[in-house]
């Protein structure tokens, strides 16, 4: 279980998240809305510490801490039970397929070679990859880049998934494959915290969306609630802006 | 008095020239070692932007890029012998000038100066990983140790090993001054021979040969290198 | 303290150091001129591939580099006479030592600069050329409308980087006997240790000059949208 408490975070005199509350529970998954700069990044960021909160309180699993005084032990500890998917993939560019899997499990999780291995591949096949185990990433489409990233996000096993528009820097002919495998993954009741534009993944998928607007969260709900009768004016501004007219009736 | 080209001393000093070999990879290799571990925490502290030592070396790093080798050696040098016989009187040292070595010099001057060219390759280097790659090993648990070694060095190298060939065969070119402040290396072993005979082209030549074919080799051996790190960069689709 | 350092020494250095700045500024100026002329056609030679010369070229490029500076002006201020004397039969033993020095440092940086131009050359993509042709172009047209502008935007860091070495470099030419920064101070020094502040004095005026072309390339460099990158020491 995931919970967020009051968190804020500034970068120089802008205020980015101005006291987030989020619960997130075992399974669900939640899919963050929102316009550019409302601040989603950053809170993703900010629950595996990429980004130094200021204030608030983080509990992933059995992990608690307090933003503002936190040890560099408690911070390993929340990223040992997160994995992040990037939006550029941050494949390791020095490493292949197959290996980019195994780092975490052998660095981070001290596994045995063996049982990292024999993980790896089958994370690799999951996400359709098993031909391309000793490719390095540089000889990856995107797609495949993206799928590997999100394997390896997997075989960490983590309390969530942190997804940070995971299709948007995809050529359109390779957002499906990327979004097949999302899809395969929440059906398996992994607990994912989701930033994207890709209504139609929300719709079918989420169990929650979350819509944010300068750094609070403005309403959330179940998913027909919220993208079909949206109570809020600013909720039904953005959805108006970015589903098509004809599309709005879902 | 026309010019005959003496090739048996010719040789004679290309012989010469490869036994102080040794004494330019003393100036040159030592230098690159020493450079490159001053040149580390030197870039470290200014990535880190550690408050005042970064400026601090910033602005020496500045300074020193702009001073010619030869001051920098000759400088050390006076200032060295001066500073001994001022100071060793006083405190009763039995220490004068006479017992400097001037290899010792030229080797600690052309430290300083790898160390400079060198905080800069590092800091190229590192910074030419994106920041991608940091985020993401600590993403999958790793800590800043386990990220330098596995992630972050292996993929600088490839960048770093070019520049460190550079500034080897500078150094190695480098040595050569250390020749005007009476350091016996291979300028100064075959001029020696041929003050006899005034037979100075043959000596000088027979030194550019040598110096020739170790910065030839050192091109070679980094092309080599290169070819065998950065395997992983190669080719393919993006 | 003062037995180590004298600070009026040091003041009073300056202006005896500057009044031979012109002689140092001479040599770098010339040297980079027929440096780059002399570099650009071995550039083209290479880059054309032109038989014989190109191979010629390779030889005298890795020569020259791969020998140090000091080295060079020797083999030149006594070998060029040796050649000459040689090939046409003229003695040249009497020529103003400078000569010989300006000539030393036209050697190296035409090695260097060539380089320099060949790598920025080729490092205009092929497909650059090409629409160029397929406008309509000619080999020349090509070459100074789209080629050359992009060029110098690729060399102009690693440029800069070699115009403060070639200054640098120059304070080995006092070795042959020429009067400028560092030969005024063998003139004018009667007593070696002494001459300690003269040195101190010299350096910051090297690193004034260089930190002014520096600060220069970087505002043209900025001016065309250069990426700045770090090269070796070489
Ligand atoms: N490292 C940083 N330094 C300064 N400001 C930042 C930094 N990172 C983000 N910001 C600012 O914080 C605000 C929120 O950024 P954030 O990336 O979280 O938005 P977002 O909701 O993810 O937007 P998008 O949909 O465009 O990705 C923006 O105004 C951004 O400019
Ligand atoms: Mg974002």
């Amino acid at each position: 279980m995931i919970e967020i408490k009051d968190l804020h975070k500034s970068f120089g005199e802008q205020e980015v998240l101005k006291g987030i509350n989020l619960k997130v529970e075992k399974g669900e998954v939640v899919v963050i809305l929102g316009p550019s700069g409302s601040g989603k990044t950053t809170l993703l960021r900010s629950l595996n510490f990429l980004e130094r909160a200021d204030k608030g309180e983080i509990t992933i699993g059995n992990v608690q801490v307090n933003c503002k005084h936190v040890t560099q032990k408690k911070i390993l500890e929340i990223r040992r039970n997160t994995a992040m998917v990037f939006q550029l993939y941050n494949l390791f560019k020095n490493k292949t397929a197959l290996e980019n899997i195994m780092e975490g499990l052998i660095v981070a999780r001290k596994m045995a070679k063996e049982e990292a291995l024999k993980i790896s591949h089958y994370y690799l096949e999951k996400v359709g990859l098993k031909e391309r185990a000793d490719a390095y990433p540089s000889q990856l489409s995107g797609g495949q880049q993206q799928r590997v990233g999100i394997a390896r996000a997997l075989a960490l096993n983590p309390e969530v998934i942190l997804f940070d528009e995971p299709t948007s820097a995809l050529d359109p002919e390779l957002v499906g494959e990327v979004l097949s495998v999302m899809r395969k993954v929440a059906k398996e009741g992994r607990t994912m915290i989701v930033v994207t534009h890709e209504i139609s993944f929300a719709r079918d998928i989420a169990s929650r969306v979350v819509f944010m607007d300068g750094g609070v969260i403005v309403e959330q709900g179940r998913p027909e609630e919220v993208l079909l009768r949206p109570k809020e004016e600013r909720t039904k501004k953005f959805l108006k802006r970015i589903l098509p007219a004809a599309d709005y009736s879902i | 008095m026309g010019f005959q080209f003496d090739s048996a001393f010719f040789v004679y000093e290309l012989i010469v020239a490869i036994k102080y070999i040794p004494v330019v990879l003393l100036l040159s290799v030592v230098p690159l070692a020493v450079g490159m571990i001053l040149g580390s925490a030197i870039a470290v502290v200014r990535l880190f932007k550690v408050r005042g030592l970064a400026q601090f070396l910033a602005a020496l790093v500045i300074f020193l890029r702009g001073v010619p080798l030869l001051l920098q050696l000759t400088i050390l040098y006076l200032a060295l012998h001066l500073g001994v016989d001022a100071v060793a009187p006083k405190y009763g040292l039995a220490l004068s000038s006479k017992d400097i070595s001037y290899t010792l010099v030229a080797v600690i001057g052309l430290s300083i100066h790898a160390a400079v060219y060198l905080s800069e390759v590092v800091r190229t280097a590192l910074q030419s990983v994106p920041s991608g790659q940091y985020e993401a090993a600590y993403s999958v648990g790793m800590n800043s140790r386990e990220m330098l070694y596995r992630i972050i060095l292996p993929q600088a190298l490839p960048v770093a090993i070019p520049l460190l060939g550079s500034n080897l065969i500078g150094l190695i070119k480098g040595s050569a001054i250390a020749s005007l402040i009476s350091v016996v290396e291979i300028v100064n072993a075959t001029l020696f021979e041929a003050n006899s005979n005034y037979k100075f082209l043959e000596a000088y030549l027979a030194a550019a040969l040598i110096y020739w074919a170790l910065c030839v080799l050192v091109e070679r051996i980094v092309a080599v290198l290169e070819a065998r790190v950065s395997v992983y960069g190669k080719g393919g689709v993006v | 303290m003062e037995n180590i350092f004298s600070f009026s020494l040091f003041i009073d250095a300056f202006p005896k150091l500057l009044s031979r700045l012109d002689i140092t500024l001479y040599i770098v100026l010339i040297a980079l001129i027929f440096g780059l002329l002399i570099g650009s056609y071995i550039a083209l030679v290479r880059l054309y591939k032109m038989p014989v010369l190109s191979q010629l070229a390779t030889v005298y490029v890795s020569f020259i580099r791969g020998i140090p500076i000091l080295v060079l002006l020797y083999i030149v201020y006594i070998g060029l006479p040796v050649l000459v004397e040689g090939l046409f039969h003229v003695n040249i033993n009497r020529w103003d030592t400078l000569i010989f020095v300006l000539i030393a440092y036209i050697v190296n940086s035409s090695a260097f600069l060539s380089e320099i131009i060949r790598s920025a050359v080729a490092g205009v993509e092929v497909g650059q050329t090409e629409a160029a042709y397929a406008v309509g172009m000619t080999r020349w047209q090509a070459f100074r409308r789209i080629v050359f502008p992009q060029a110098i935007k690729i060399a102009l860091p690693a440029l800069g980087n070699n115009i403060v070495s070639l200054l640098k470099d120059t304070s080995l030419a006092y070795t042959l006997g020429v009067i400028d920064i560092i030969g005024v101070i063998k003139a004018i020094s009667s007593n070696t240790y002494r001459s300690l502040e003269a040195y101190a004095a010299a350096a910051i005026i090297f690193f004034v000059l260089s930190l002014l072309l520096e600060q220069t390339f970087k505002r043209l460099e900025k001016r065309l949208g250069t990426k700045h990158v770090v090269s070796g020491q070489e």
